[in-house]
């Protein structure tokens, strides 16, 4: 075999296998050309081996340092502190649909707005109390009417309100989990 | 050895399962290593250490996919391969091929920080290939099946690059050695 077929720089490397390295010895001790390059490979490694490993400038940062917390404006919210801001948001949203009163229509005085009633030629002052009567009657039926239409227009508009308000409060914690899970991998863990 | 790749296994398995503090006991393991790797290709130690930093950001975002926990640091030297040689392709788009260092004239025995100095200066003048192949070898003591997964290309390729690094260096090195000795 010649020299060139023997791996000197895996023996030198402690990577040639158990056969290949006892003839490699073999070799090497009748070979002056081998011995000498094996001595030169020697060499470079402790050259090599001379400049030591440097020590870093600084740690390298944790992933559990505050280096890596997400700015404020990033932060997902806790459960507890989200939950908590949901439900007051909501509270006041129904508390003051419940509780503004309502638009005051002030209503002129009943004698300013209906003339006294003349009574017309021929009739007898009983038939004109009785049209008056009637005429107040058919005013308070409208006035019931128009106050339970008022009452169930605005318990619709409460109803929404609570339904908008409870699908905005699923997508605000949606995002906010989504948008955590995709900038910090190992904040939900 | 056996004991280490046990410990790194076992570390990896439990970071995976959300324990910050033994990815952080892996970061205080490797760091040294990881960074001197990367300063070796570099050269630049603020360089090295952001590099080093981000390499061990991604491993830790992408330890799921870390097919054996056993192959951590070869994985992690990888991904710090990754980052090295993207920011030495920005830094240097093009080189040519390197030609063979100039041996020392023969002198007087050197001290020890000019044989570094003359160490660093011939590892300077091989291709980035060839000095990460003496780096993975000689410093990092990684085994050529590691250092062929570390690089992804074949042991035959390693090893090429290796043997072709070590003889230029052996001209300039050896002689250095023998005067000191």
């Amino acid at each position: 075999m010649s020299c060139a077929s023997y791996d000197l720089k895996a023996y030198q490397f402690g990577e040639a296998t158990a056969v290949e390295r006892r003839a490699i010895e073999q070799h090497a001790r009748g070979c002056a050309a081998c011995a000498g390059e094996f001595e030169r490979l020697i060499l470079t490694q402790a050259s090599l081996m001379s400049v030591r490993d440097e020590d870093p400038p600084r740690r390298i940062a944790f992933v559990s340092d505050k280096v890596f917390e997400p700015k404020w404006y990033k932060r997902p919210l806790g459960p507890a502190w989200g939950f908590g801001s949901i439900a007051a948001l909501a509270c006041a949203i129904v508390f003051h649909a419940l509780w503004t009163p309502a638009t005051i229509v002030t209503m002129s005085p009943m004698a300013s707005v209906v003339h006294k009633p003349t009574v017309p030629p021929g009739l007898s002052q009983a038939a004109v109390e009785a049209i008056v009567k009637e005429s107040e009657q058919r005013m308070r039926r409208q006035l019931a009417e128009a106050e339970k239409r008022h009452e169930f227009d605005r318990a619709a508009m409460v109803a929404g309100v609570n339904a908008s308000f409870d699908e905005l409060s699923k997508r605000y914690y949606n995002l906010f989990k989504v948008t955590a899970s995709a900038d910090y991998p190992g904040a939900g863990r | 050895m056996i004991f280490r790749e046990v410990e790194d296994r076992d570390l990896v398995g439990k970071a995976r399962r959300g324990n910050v503090d033994a990815y952080n006991l892996l970061v205080s393991r490797w760091e040294r290593r990881v960074f001197n790797y990367i300063l070796r290709l570099v050269g630049n130690r603020e360089d090295a250490m952001d590099i080093a930093q981000d390499a061990f950001l991604k491993a830790y975002q992408n330890l799921g996919k870390l097919d054996d926990p056993g192959r951590f640091a070869p994985w992690l030297f990888r991904i710090a391969h990754n980052e090295s040689f993207s920011l030495l392709r920005k830094s240097k788009p093009e080189e040519g091929e390197p030609g063979e260092p100039d041996p020392l004239p023969p002198g007087p025995r050197m001290l020890p920080i000019e044989t570094s100095i003359a160490v660093n200066a011939a590892l300077e003048r091989l291709s980035p290939e060839q000095r990460e192949a003496v780096v993975l070898k000689v410093y990092q003591g990684f085994k050529f099946e590691e250092m062929a997964e570390i690089l992804d290309c074949p042991v035959s390729t390693v090893k090429s690059r290796l043997y072709t690094a070590l003889d230029l260096l052996k001209g300039v090195l050896a002689p250095i050695a023998a005067r000191g000795e």
